[in-house]
């Protein structure tokens, strides 16, 4: 409740700033916007940059087109805000979904800033900018690695950073805690999570052409809303554990009580001169089967040729644990089909409900940005991922029973990428 | 012709000799390489004593803003937008504010105590104190 009041102090700051005189509040605004045209060559599965967002097939000029538009504000000496706005193809529509910052900040001193209210995760080398198409080298950050990262990116809350120059490097270590709501879609309804008690601890070193980052982050899983899966955890929870014994713990899994996940993630940036070459390596433990516990890593490796840079890449991400072998339910006999019927249905969907937040993919890339003037560049990428049977988590599979199809899947990206 | 200007583009900017200027009241009288990366970089927003900085650069797309960057951190003027690009929309810094040349950098930094900016040496004047000199 405090977060979302220093939200709102933050959002009312803009507008009595944009209206004062006063010769100590002074606000900037600023912006940047994609627009890109894409083209994926699978109709049996949709695609999506990040989970929040629309999983679409074939031509798309919203999937990846954003635009963004942010309000700096200097309320006092060591006091200010930011607000910012970002409108993209979220699945869920609302402004609470494209607010992503709205803090109040205050800098007790030249190494320390504390910040409250919604704010972005430095979790990950792009998850504080992953928007801002002109500020990085492809159309999308990769997907393997900021696909489901995306949707826990910002947060209400409050952190705390201390800098400090060290002989020739820079470091900055940030402590954070909040909450969060993932608001996404799932089969046509909504689909709300509640990420709770979000602790996030990141440190980052810069050395003239090196950045690294290191982080670790928690979080409970709360509450949820999707009407479709409180009938599948009810539905489990009444069949008799003489009949199938696993249907309670495969309850337990569906269920978020209790369940919480836990991040590490490493990063490092080399850029100097025409080289710009960039790693990430991540890996999560979730104890809630939706959410998976996965190991996703990328490299990139781009060489600039006047106004060109010339970038290709690999990602990969793939679940750390087996997909949960389900057994199939024993009646005794005579059991009648009226009762029997359902429960091997549900044993069914169970198995195929199971596999398809599995995650198992790689891919590979080719691409170039060009600096057309000092606001605005071009891209033009091809991707090419391979998808393994139950392995399509990050996707949107157009009937959920081809969970174990394998698929490769080409996207054609177009892209003009300009701040302002 | 393009490469005649080219040419003389790139040895107007290898020969420009940078000072770092400040107002003249600043008590701040010399500043290190460092500590002027840690302003112009969007590291510290004040200046090593905790006073306010408010650094200015010279006209996007001109040879002058291009060389100071690259003597300073050895990036051109395309990585820094990008630098800043990431800056602001991380909601970190806000990227130094731009002059429409260097007198008006001059007439700025002379009007704010809080200023401070990068010309070529052969233009300094009295109206403004120089705390750094590149080698």
């Amino acid at each position: 409740m405090l977060f979302r009041g220093t939200i709102a102090i933050a959002i009312l700051a803009t507008f009595a700033a944009n209206k004062t005189y006063a010769n100590d509040i002074d606000v900037q605004f600023s912006g940047f916007a994609s627009l890109t045209l894409s083209y994926t060559d699978d109709s049996d599965i949709g695609f999506a940059s990040s989970y929040s967002n629309v999983n679409e097939s074939g031509f798309s000029a919203t999937r990846d087109s954003i635009l963004g538009g942010q309000a700096n504000i200097s309320l006092a000496k060591n006091w200010d805000s930011v607000v910012q706005l970002v409108i993209q193809d979220h699945a869920f529509k609302s402004f609470d979904n494209f607010l992503e910052l709205a803090f109040v900040r205050y800098r007790p001193s030249r190494n320390w800033a504390i910040r409250a209210g919604r704010l972005n995760s430095d979790l990950y080398l792009l998850s504080e900018y992953p928007y801002v198409g002109y500020a990085y080298l492809w159309v999308r950050p990769p997907h393997s690695y900021y696909s489901f990262a995306n949707i826990a990116g910002n947060f209400d809350g409050i952190d705390v950073e201390y800098s400090k120059a060290i002989n020739d490097g820079f470091l900055r270590l940030k402590l954070a805690y909040g909450s969060s709501t993932a608001k996404i879609q799932a089969y046509n309804d909504d689909f709300f999570i509640d990420f709770d008690n979000l602790t996030t601890l990141s440190a980052t070193y810069s050395l003239d052409a090196w950045t690294m980052r290191f982080s670790l982050s928690r979080s409970n899983f709360g509450d949820y809303k999707l009407t479709a899966l409180d009938e599948f955890i009810t539905a489990l929870e009444l069949v008799p554990q003489s009949i199938w014994p696993q249907a309670q713990s495969i309850s337990n899994k569906f269920n978020t009580k209790g369940n919480s996940i836990e991040y590490a993630a490493f990063g490092v940036t080399y850029d100097n001169n025409n080289w710009l070459i960039q790693s990430e390596l991540g890996i999560s433990e979730s104890d809630w089967i939706i959410a998976p516990s996965v190991f996703s890593t990328y490299i990139s490796a781009g060489y600039r040729v006047d106004d060109a840079i010339f970038y290709t890449g690999f990602t990969a991400a793939k679940n750390r644990h087996d997909v949960v072998e389900v057994n199939s339910p024993i009646f005794p006999p005579g059991t009648p089909e009226q009762f029997s019927v359902p429960i091997q249905q549900l044993a069914v969907a169970t198995q195929s409900s199971v596999q398809i937040t599995n995650v198992h993919q790689h891919s590979v890339n080719v691409g170039v940005k060009w600096h057309f003037s000092d606001r605005l560049v071009f891209k033009a990428q091809l991707d090419r991922f391979d998808i393994k049977p139950q392995g399509a988590g990050l996707w949107s599979l157009s009937n959920p029973a081809d969970a174990n199809k394998s698929n490769k899947v080409h996207i054609l990206s177009l892209n003009a990428s300009m701040v302002f | 012709m393009l490469p005649l200007c080219l040419l003389f583009v790139s040895f107007y900017a290898k020969s420009t000799e940078f000072v770092v200027v400040v107002n003249k009241s600043n008590a701040i009288n010399a500043l290190s390489k460092r500590e002027i990366i840690d302003i112009y970089m969007g590291r510290y927003l004040t200046f090593p004593d905790g006073e306010t900085s408010k650094p200015l650069d010279l006209p996007a797309q001109s040879a002058l803003k291009n060389d100071f960057y690259l003597k300073l951190v050895n990036k051109d003027e395309q990585k820094i937008n990008a630098y800043w690009a990431r800056l602001l929309f991380s909601g970190r810094a806000k990227p130094p504010t731009p002059s429409a040349s260097v007198e008006d950098a001059i007439n700025k930094i002379a009007a704010s105590q809080f200023a401070i900016g990068y010309i070529p040496l052969s233009q300094v004047t009295d109206a403004v104190k120089v705390v750094y000199t590149f080698d």
